[in-house]
């Protein structure tokens, strides 16, 4: 379910209230309860796509399981990881694979045709698939204990906060909570966790919603627009999906923390990064560590000679740009940031020590290169990629900026204005200076009733759908 | 469990007591918009007396001279176009102006997507919130999109992307088209 759509804003007051109706003793029914909701809620989508839910979850559960008896464990985990993928393939790639295949084969004058079923796609396939698999080889690398209690596992996969958009969690992080007994209600963690979501709807409806009027008007029908035009739509689209993708998942921390359920960080101001290897260990932080662990240190790592290294981190980036959608935009997306990582690597530009000029330009640098990067995800084809950035280096186009009016344009720079200073606030001093963590009790709460005003008379509700959602 | 519902519905008190208050003021405000769009509302639902009015979304904003009209016909004529507004806006504006006034003729510039074909019709409602407690925009809201009623519930809402119109236009230059 959507956190900022009306009927998750009147659902979540009585999931909070039944939960909690059950004594804190009775963890295991606290546990069904929040399963049946995420199902129940999973299946608002389309409820056959709950047994491909199920069918992961099975699939890896029962893979753990056999991990601890068979005789040859490799196999077992080989079998679990190509069953687990065979969904995600199924619904993901096969269209692209088949069109990739149809048009090699055209080459040869032959022809072949295979639909594929994206039409179809059951929504966070790619997150739980991934959750699931990262158990599986958790299990397998002994860092993990095979999950003997379905209902616990089921949970752990399907915990509806993060089903939809991740953060793709941990099992050692999630599945310790859910077997030990939380306590009745954790008031610092749920106060944090309501802090989180009002924060993060600011982020999703008053951020995100309202610069994409701007970057989807230009993007939509780039070649009307000037050079000048598509380069502010291209650095309000770093805006855009950064408070759209951060704010979902702010939102997700902090519904789970209302329910006592710590998970894992997914953001940490990744727009003050100094490299674009710094980038990565504040952008989609679930997703980084994911890859570091289950295709980056298995290939090799850092550990093996400079080369293969180098190698490593393009595959890293290369799998992680297929992960967030079969297109050949997705591949250059990665690539670019691959490329991007083993030149600073090269040049041993990962950190910065150059004090705070030589940090700011490069954080400048990186934002520049992370908004090029961009360009390849947000557009539908490399063709029109390249067209938009054509026509930034264009220098014979008119320096004129289309302006969407004076309202547009005002709520804009109130939104992204308020977002980057609390945001610099919070990197430059730490996030107890922000006046949601002031000592002062009528300061935080000044701050909460403003930020509130602020989403019922600034915030777009017109969009109901978050862009990480479609991976 | 106490302290946390006492201090959440504390914090819902307050948040419905600014509500009211800041909603109020902007309904003020709004109702008393003498420019900008709100004015253009405020005068097509509450003043004009014109003989002929012209509907329609941007094609009759930009396309129809009202003063030409006029002039031709011998009549006063009002463009109440809108730009990205169709049938659901201008439905509501003529049955308020309806009940005080029947003009003589009305222009209609219909456009496909805002008047004829399926689309998100929610999205067309935007105008009308801030006169949400007239009954027949009251209605309109129910036909279109019942939940919308347990959002009106909220006076900030009402005023959404649009309040500081009625910040501008309070006070400021008499609104002519």
């Amino acid at each position: 379910m959507i956190f900022n759509s009306f009927s998750f804003i009147i659902l979540f007051p009585f999931i909070f209230l039944l939960y909690y109706a059950i004594p804190a003793g009775h963890g295991r029914a606290r546990n069904l309860f929040l399963l049946a909701v995420s199902y129940l809620l999973y299946m608002q989508w389309k409820p056959a796509h709950a047994l491909v839910l199920l069918g992961v979850t099975a699939v890896t559960w029962l893979s753990a399981l056999l991990l601890d008896k068979a005789r040859y464990p490799k196999h077992v985990l080989a079998a679990g990881v190509v069953l687990a993928l065979l969904p995600l393939f199924l619904f993901k790639y096969l269209g692209f694979a088949g069109e990739a295949i149809s048009q090699a084969l055209a080459v040869a004058g032959l022809q072949f045709h295979l639909t594929g079923l994206n039409w179809a796609i059951p929504v966070g396939i790619s997150f739980f698939t991934l959750q699931a698999m990262g158990y599986l080889r958790d299990v397998y690398y002994g860092r993990q204990e095979a999950e003997r209690d379905f209902l616990t596992y089921a949970l752990f996969v399907s915990f509806f906060p993060c089903i939809l958009a991740g953060p793709i969690n941990r099992a050692s992080l999630v599945i310790p909570q859910l077997k030990r007994l939380r306590p009745y209600l954790d008031y610092t963690k749920a106060v944090e966790g309501l802090r989180m979501l009002l924060w993060g709807m600011f982020m999703k409806v008053v951020v995100a919603d309202r610069v994409a009027l701007y970057v989807d008007t230009v993007f939509g029908s780039y070649v009307n627009y000037t050079g000048m035009t598509c380069l502010v739509a291209s650095l309000l689209y770093s805006v855009q999906i950064y408070a759209d993708f951060a704010g979902y998942s702010l939102m997700a921390i902090g519904v789970g923390r209302v329910f006592g359920i710590e998970l894992a960080e997914n953001f940490r101001r990744p727009y003050f990064a100094v490299s674009v290897t710094d980038f990565w260990h504040r952008w989609h932080i679930s997703l980084s560590t994911w890859l570091r662990d289950c295709i980056y240190i298995p290939l090799g790592g850092s550990r093996c000679p400079r080369l293969r290294n180098y190698l490593n981190i393009l595959v890293t980036f290369l799998v992680s740009g297929i992960w967030h959608g079969a297109s050949w935009t997705f591949i250059a997306w990665g690539l670019l940031h691959g490329i991007s990582q083993v030149i600073e690597k090269m040049l041993g530009q990962q950190k910065c020590s150059y004090g705070w000029l030589g940090r700011t330009v490069k954080t400048a640098v990186t934002f520049l290169l992370v908004t090029f990067a961009w360009i390849f995800f947000r557009m539908p084809t490399l063709g029109d990629a390249f067209n938009v950035v054509a026509r930034i280096l264009d220098t014979s186009l008119p320096k004129t900026v289309y302006s969407p009016g004076g309202t547009a344009t005002l709520y804009m720079t109130l939104a992204v204005g308020l977002l980057l200073l609390m945001d610099s606030v919070e990197e430059a001093f730490g996030e107890m200076r922000l006046p949601f963590h002031c000592n002062s009790r009528p300061v935080r709460w000044a701050s909460y009733l403003a930020v509130l005003v602020l989403i019922l008379l600034c915030g777009v509700f017109g969009s109901d759908q978050f862009i990480y959602a479609n991976f | 469990m106490r302290r946390f519902i006492i201090k959440t519905s504390l914090f819902l008190l307050f948040a419905v007591l600014l509500d009211r208050g800041l909603g109020t003021i902007l309904s003020y405000m709004s109702d008393h918009a003498s420019g900008g769009y709100l004015g253009h509302q405020n005068h097509i639902v509450r003043q004009s007396v014109d003989d002929v009015l012209v509907f329609g979304s941007s094609r009759a904003i930009h396309h129809y001279n009202a003063a030409m009209i006029g002039d031709s016909l011998g009549l006063s004529c009002y463009n109440c176009g809108q730009d990205g507004e169709g049938i659901i806006l201008f439905r509501a504006w003529w049955e308020m102006i309806r009940r005080r006034h029947h003009p003589r003729l009305v222009i209609y510039e219909v456009t496909p997507a805002y008047d004829v074909l399926q689309g998100d019709n929610t999205k067309h409602l935007g105008w009308l919130k801030g006169h949400y407690d007239d009954e027949v925009v009251r209605r309109e809201f129910d036909e279109i999109d019942p939940r919308e009623r347990y959002k009106m519930l909220s006076m900030l809402y009402r005023y959404n992307s649009r309040f500081h119109q009625g910040f501008c236009w309070t006070t400021c230059i008499p609104f002519t088209i």
